[in-house]
């Protein structure tokens, strides 16, 4: 059927594209916005029955909460950032959770994750970002033991000193130094762990969507091309379970950069 | 050889022209930006699994590590692929 073939059209960036449909008080509400509630009503029923009735012998529930929760502490936190690291486990968390969710709905129905869109991921990667250099400026405070209306400031100052001028460097080579370290550890971070996020779900999406397209079009196809469209179906499945396996590990990257970049920025010496 | 002298030409036909020029240049984008990221992510990988063999005491932390160190590498790789949908 030649009008089957014309009708295939190639994976690409217009498929994360979606239409209005309604408005709330003069938003645009698309199906992207609808799977971000979804999610977030997901990864809220997740903990509220998991944690509903804690019991010493944990449910199955339960004992997955527990299980994540404590594979971020114990794996990331303690190991990255200390034991000074652990008022950021409700944060690291529910963000681990969320983008788990998140990201889980792209090789499961219905195949919308909100993370192939750029805008989510960056406000939680600029959210990072500001926790970050927060904390960096409050440790600098405490350490310095700074007091008085300049306190803010000079610890600020101290900082940026610890972040971009890198001990023991000759002077000559601080004036090209000082401007990378300052672009790559200031600036392009949050940028930098939204697009891997992104750009991950994005291409594996895409590679689902072509593959599947694919056995559409075999099967659609030629007599004797029919029965070889088991093949690139095989190939989706095999590609279904690595999407699991880059949705679990793009969580898990996520945070853990998280908290090395929390890290580096509550070291109070370079 | 007939074959091989039309394919020649469908290649020549779709490298002198701008459309074909452009399908060339993304393929060759993403191509060329996989290389890099693919030996860091090599190199990355098997110290790890070495240092893993050598001290397996500390396999936990080394996998932490490593995986900051996926994160970081792979992202090169990905600018590759935002470039092909970009130009």
């Amino acid at each position: 059927m030649p009008g089957v073939i014309a009708a295939f059209e190639k994976p690409g960036t217009q498929d994360f594209v979606w239409p209005t449909i309604f408005k709330v008080f003069g938003f645009p509400v698309n199906w992207v916005i609808v799977m971000a509630f979804v999610t977030l009503a997901v990864v809220m029923a997740f903990f509220y029955l998991g944690l509903r009735k804690p019991k010493t012998v944990p449910g199955r529930l339960q004992l997955l909460v527990e299980m994540g929760v404590g594979f971020v502490r114990d794996t990331i936190i303690m190991e990255v950032i200390g034991p000074e690291g652990l008022k950021y486990l409700p944060l690291l968390s529910s963000m681990f959770f969320f983008f788990l969710f998140a990201n889980l709905f792209s090789p499961f129905p219905p195949n919308t994750s909100i993370d192939t869109r750029l805008a989510f991921p960056l406000v939680f990667a600029l959210f990072i970002w500001g926790t970050y250099n927060v904390a960096g400026v409050r440790a600098q405070k405490h350490h310095a033991g700074l007091h008085g209306p300049f306190a803010y400031p000079r610890a600020i100052g101290k900082y940026l000193k610890v972040q971009c001028v890198p001990s023991g460097a000759p002077v000559p080579i601080l004036v090209l130094l000082v401007p990378t370290e300052f672009f790559s550890n200031i600036i392009v971070r949050p940028f930098s762990l939204a697009l891997r996020l992104f750009l991950n779900m994005m291409a594996g999406h895409m590679i689902l969507a072509l593959i599947f397209g694919v056995t559409m079009l075999m099967i659609d196809g030629a007599a004797l091309l029919k029965p070889f469209a088991v093949l690139p179906l095989a190939l989706g499945m095999v590609w279904i379970l690595v999407e699991i396996f880059v949705a679990l590990l793009q969580a898990f990257i996520f945070v853990i950069l998280s908290s090395t970049y929390i890290a580096s920025a509550i070291s109070t010496e370079h | 050889m007939a074959g091989i002298v039309h394919l020649a030409g469908a290649l020549l036909a779709a490298t002198t022209t701008g459309d074909g020029l452009t399908s060339v240049a993304k393929a060759l984008v993403f191509g060329l930006a996989t290389i890099g990221p693919t030996v860091g992510l090599g190199i990355v990988i098997g110290k790890a699994i070495e240092a893993m063999a050598r001290q397996p005491e500390y396999a936990g932390t080394v996998r932490t590590y490593m995986f900051i160190g996926i994160g970081l590498i792979e992202l090169y790789a990905l600018i590759g692929f935002a470039l092909y949908w970009i130009t």
